[in-house]
């Protein structure tokens, strides 16, 4: 399979470089195509806790783009309720083979700490973001209480 | 790997002190034997901290420092490295790297990144009683794209600040210009055979090291979107290197999005000035190291336009037919190895051309021994071994020969000669006709019908 080798050089590369806001990766020896981690967000409302994320890749990767979901609940714009998210740099028709992982997460950790009202899955939140800040904020961060999970400690 | 403060790569050294007449800091990267031998001594009046900066040929990717600290009865015994990315022309940022103290009984120290532990364990084998540091992760960024490192004595055993070697392990950095790298590689290359006659045993057991489990494809070999072995390499426009089948299928997922053929890192549109161009060169590389290799698990599965050691075994034993056999016996009597050598190249003449021209000097001179083997038992043999010695000389390319040949080469089907794969009838067929027939599921020679397999197929170079 054209995907396993460059997967795992991508996967001994951010192991290696060791992100700040993307911890605690685990994949199944059985299956490469199928990532999961720790999204550490560094803005409020969401520095309070960390979300589980799993990462497929198709078996055409790296000319077809990976897909990111949330197993984490999460109170975002951009992120509905069963945890899609929408991310330019991984759609079908922007993808670019040369794009690494640790890019896309970039940019899924870059999403996260700053909302994209323009462009939401959740308009009821986006609406909420751009006209009561503060009391998104308060939702978001109680949200965040609730569900999210406990941030490594170092 | 490449020693940077090897003197074929010109390194510059600058010490912040004042030295010992005849133990200047440019010692440790001389070209000269004799100097580079004597290594770095700090007037008798300097105490540490020294600092010694050594500005490189291009960023280097940092992989270990090794550092001999012993000049006569002087020795240092506390380094510290700080690495700077930035040019010489702009200010210099010196980050901290690592440090380490050295106790009586060790006579070096090697400070290495964890990134490359691998390759590093295996370069310094013949080290004896080294200490070893590793390098602080943090200063990654800089240790990628490392202009100038900084090497500071910053402990003596109550003597003089010396320095008697220093090597920088590394690659050229990503961030370089292709051509660049190359010039490099080819710098290194070129000042290895000195290095050879100087440590022969050295060099052997590296040699084994390298053929022994840690078998590792060289990383310019590898595609650099798919990250496998590369069998038709191409230059992009953005410099970076993949397989024409990473190009092909590119271009077909582009295509979906109605969209022209694109440089898979930049987005920009191929014209007819900036497009992918084969990379002959690296493909010779490829070719080689496959042909090398072609022994390895690792690499069974690897498309490849050449063939494999194997398949000449394969040759030998079909070259039974051929009354050559009967020279055999005689012949190989004395030097049994070249014998095999001979019939495999000139037998098997249907092997890939790239592997005759590389052979081509070599089996000549063979061949001429041969000849003189066979002449030297004329009377015990008949007139039939002449025909078949003929035979077998007729099968070597020659240079008149090969230049008739070229007319012939032609696609057997559009009559172009553009990247021409041999059939296993010897007719020939060009990459176009043969996706097409791919295409329509017809497996056979247009002229003389007869079928092969994908697997078959061998690309000719003119």
């Amino acid at each position: 399979m054209a995907a396993t080798r460059r997967l795992q050089k991508e996967l001994a590369d951010i192991r290696t470089s060791g992100m700040k806001s993307f911890r605690d990766i685990q994949v199944d020896e059985s299956n490469i195509l199928t990532w999961q981690g720790l999204i550490v967000p560094d803005n409020p409302p969401y520095n309070k806790g960390a979300f589980r994320i799993e990462i497929n890749f198709p078996a055409e990767y790296p000319f077809k783009p990976p897909k990111i979901n949330f197993k984490t609940k999460i109170y975002h714009p951009n992120i509905d309720e069963k945890g899609q998210v929408c991310l330019p740099i991984i759609s079908a028709e922007n993808w670019k083979p040369a794009t690494k992982t640790d890019q896309v997460i970039q940019a899924l950790v870059a999403l996260v700490n700053d909302p994209e009202p323009e462009h939401p899955l959740r308009a009821d939140l986006a609406e909420e973001y751009l006209k009561d800040r503060k009391k998104f904020v308060k939702n978001a961060e109680e949200f965040t209480k609730k569900h999210s999970e406990k941030r490594p400690s170092d | 790997m490449i020693n940077f403060c090897c003197s074929a790569l010109n390194p510059t050294v600058v010490c912040s002190t004042v030295s010992t007449d005849g133990y200047e800091v440019t010692n440790l990267v001389s070209s000269d034997a004799e100097e580079a031998q004597k290594g770095f001594l700090a007037y008798n009046a300097i105490r540490p901290p020294v600092s010694i900066t050594i500005h490189f040929i291009c960023s280097v990717n940092v992989s270990h420092v090794i550092l001999w600290p012993q000049v006569g009865y002087q020795k240092s015994t506390g380094f510290e490295i700080y690495a700077n990315s930035a040019p010489k022309s702009k200010p210099q940022i010196y980050e901290k790297a690592a440090f380490g103290y050295l106790d009586d009984d060790e006579t070096g120290i090697i400070f290495y990144r964890t990134v490359y532990y691998d390759q590093y364990t295996r370069s310094i084998k013949h080290l004896k009683s080294f200490a070893q540091r590793a390098i602080f992760g943090s200063t990654c960024s800089s240790l990628n794209n490392t202009r100038s490192l900084q090497i500071k004595i910053i402990k003596t055993n109550s003597s003089v600040p010396a320095l008697a070697k220093v090597e920088v392990w590394g690659k050229p950095s990503k961030s370089c210009d292709t051509a660049v790298q190359r010039n490099i590689f080819k710098l290194w290359t070129t000042r290895i055979p000195k290095k050879e006659s100087v440590s022969c045993g050295n060099s052997e057991s590296q040699l084994q090291t390298v053929s022994g489990a840690e078998f590792e494809i060289p990383e310019n070999f590898l595609d650099s979107v798919t990250c496998t072995i590369m069998t038709l390499p191409f230059i992009l426009p953005c410099g970076k290197f993949v397989d024409q089948s990473t190009l092909d299928r590119h271009e077909q997922h582009e295509a979906m999005w109605g969209r022209a053929p694109s440089d898979p890192f930049t987005g920009r549109m191929f014209s007819e000035n900036n497009r992918p161009i084969p990379a002959t060169a690296l493909k010779a590389c490829i070719d080689k190291f496959l042909i090398d290799h072609s022994e390895r698990p690792e690499l069974a599965y690897v498309p490849r336009t050449v063939g494999r050691k194997q398949k000449s075994n394969i040759h030998e034993v079909s070259c039974s037919t051929v009354p050559l056999t009967d020279i055999k016996p005689t012949t190989s009597v004395g030097c049994p190895t070249e014998n095999k050598k001979v019939t495999c190249v000139a037998v098997s003449s249907d092997v890939s051309h790239l592997r005759h021209k590389r052979q081509r000097h070599g089996s000549e001179d063979i061949a001429k021994t041969e000849v003189h083997d066979v002449e030297s038992h004329e009377e015990k043999i008949n007139w039939s071994l002449n025909c078949a010695l003929e035979s077998t000389l007729a099968g070597l390319p020659t240079y008149t020969r090969f230049s008739n040949h070229t007319a012939v080469e032609q696609c057997a089907a559009c009559s172009g000669d553009n990247m021409l794969f041999k059939l296993p009838c010897k007719h020939f067929l060009c990459r176009k006709c043969l996706v097409s027939k791919k295409e329509s599921k017809d497996f056979s020679c247009t002229l003389c019908k007869a079928s092969f397999q994908s697997g078959d197929l061998l690309r000719y170079h003119v």
